[in-house]
């Protein structure tokens, strides 16, 4: 009996983990882009951006880059990082619950087997696919919005832009690097070659 | 029902009982349809799903602000109560390490609750084909309530976890109306969950006049053809009346499901664009779709 209780408690604890990630209710929706305060350029900070790269930076400019379009004000480079953003968050995870297969379904192993592997699944591959779904949408919609993408080493992306998997990113904080990016869109000479959408 | 009526009704909205009726036609070896329904007609070369919404009605959008004004007031009860517990606890909680954030107050700016569009959305495909031809096209053959719809994108819903996977063509689409009697034939669609941009080796296996499109972009995840020639219409369909759907752009439209964005495809006569911003190359001005 005790092992029973022991094991349902493990049981109810990974469920609650998982919860946030498997079946999260639908969330508030962003403020419109256009509600937002547009800070003062000249107060806003940028890492170098033309610092050279290697190879094995080059290997991953899919992930680590900045936008760039010529001749785009920081206000108008600002709105479209904002919508481009909107339409990037809060994504669906593509992993859903997923059942333990006949005999096992709604037995108590099954149950457990379902809880534990779907966290799994959820922690390893779910926040990965967000945020590679994430990069995704931002990439085509600065694409159709005309601006080249240019690589960058991983530590200078990081001082400007973030990921965001299954957790999101706090709605200031958020401002201020969309901000830092909009500037690199529009006020930075850009540095290295255009690389593709 | 006389014609007259039929469009007065649709001005409304459907009922429950309306939208039982509702849905595809199955394939039967001869097929008997409402002389008052709607209903679209649409090709694909592959089994998929493709989603439209219905514009609401006037009507229906004051509905929809009674029921959403109501799930607001009753958010807001909530969280009242959830607020007044988090002011009575929240030295308790920090006391105890415990990092409880505040409640966020519902507004009509923030209120969770699904958009008109979402409630209005119907799709077509993979399942339920009116038609199909080995290795040819699928034909679908779906009754809908009359109105103005908007092409949404290729979005499959998981009815036992609700997950949403597919992609909308969000920032730029295409609509056309259906009146009750009529068929309105949508053309042909072509839909893939996948891009260059997602999966690189797809120029490998893409046809060699498409490489280049699909590598810049201009060739997206959608390519929608209006009714040609070459497309035929089924024998069991020519006592019908049936109408090529007249297109005009619309958009942009919001994310509603979390899934990939990507736009329609340029069409010739009908959608062009400058960057983000639709041209409207069709006689008619473009539609703004979003609620």
């Amino acid at each position: 009996m005790y092992r029973i209780d022991r094991l349902a408690a493990v049981l109810a604890a990974v469920a609650v983990c998982a919860q946030p990630a498997l079946a999260a209710p639908p969330p508030p929706p962003p403020p419109p882009p256009s509600s937002l305060p547009v800070p003062d350029p000249g107060k806003v900070e940028l890492p170098n951006l033309s610092a050279p790269t290697t190879a094995e930076d080059a290997a991953d400019f899919d992930k680590y880059f900045y936008f760039h379009r010529a001749g785009t004000s920081f206000e108008q480079a600002l709105t479209d990082i904002r919508e481009c953003d909107a339409l990037a968050r809060g994504l669906a995870s593509p992993f859903g619950w997923q059942s333990a297969p006949y005999p096992y379904t709604n037995t108590l192993a099954g149950v457990g087997g379902e809880l534990i592997a779907n966290a799994l699944i959820s922690a390893i591959f779910g926040s990965a696919e967000l945020r590679k779904a994430r990069r995704t949408n931002i990439r085509r919609c600065m694409n159709y919005k005309g601006y080249d993408r240019y690589g960058l080493n991983k530590d200078v992306w990081q001082q400007f832009n973030f990921e965001e998997g299954f957790s999101e990113m706090k709605e200031d904080k958020r401002q201020q690097l969309l901000a830092k990016q909009a500037k690199a869109a529009s006020l930075v000479a850009p540095a290295g070659k255009v690389l593709g959408r | 029902m006389s014609m007259l009526l039929a469009m007065a009704l649709a001005m409304a909205g459907p009922t429950k009982a309306d939208l039982k009726q509702l849905g595809p036609v199955k394939d039967t070896p001869t097929v008997q349809l409402d002389p008052n329904g709607a209903y679209i007609l649409l090709r694909s070369p592959a089994p998929v799903p493709i989603n439209l919404f219905r514009i609401a009605t006037p009507d229906e959008v004051e509905d929809y602000k009674v029921r959403r004004a109501e799930a607001l007031a009753k958010a807001h009860k909530r969280w009242t109560s959830s607020h007044a517990d988090w002011v009575k606890n929240k030295d308790t909680y920090r006391a105890q390490g415990m990092n409880v954030d505040e409640p966020v107050e519902p507004t009509e700016a923030n209120l969770a609750f699904p958009a008109l569009d979402e409630e209005n959305l119907i799709g077509f495909g993979p399942l339920f084909r009116f038609a199909k031809e080995k290795g040819g096209n699928s034909t679908y053959l779906q009754r809908v309530w009359p109105g103005r719809y908007v092409v949404y994108g290729s979005i499959l819903v998981n009815a036992s976890n609700g997950v949403a996977t597919g992609f909308c063509v969000c920032m730029g689409t295409i609509a056309f109306d259906v009146k009750a009697g009529e068929i309105v034939d949508a053309g042909a669609v072509k839909a893939s969950v996948n891009d260059p941009l997602i999966y690189p080796r797809l120029l490998d296996k893409a046809e060699p006049g498409d490489v280049e499109g699909l590598r810049s972009g201009a060739i997206t995840m959608m390519r929608w053809s209006p009714k040609d020639g070459s497309m035929a219409i089924d024998p069991r369909l020519s006592s019908y009346k049936v109408t090529p759907a007249q297109f005009r752009p619309a958009g942009p439209v919001p994310n509603y499901f979390g899934v990939q964005v990507d736009r329609m495809t340029a069409i010739p006569g009908i959608l062009g664009y400058d960057r983000d911003k639709l041209v409207d190359l069709s006689a008619t001005p473009a539609l703004n779709a979003a609620h």
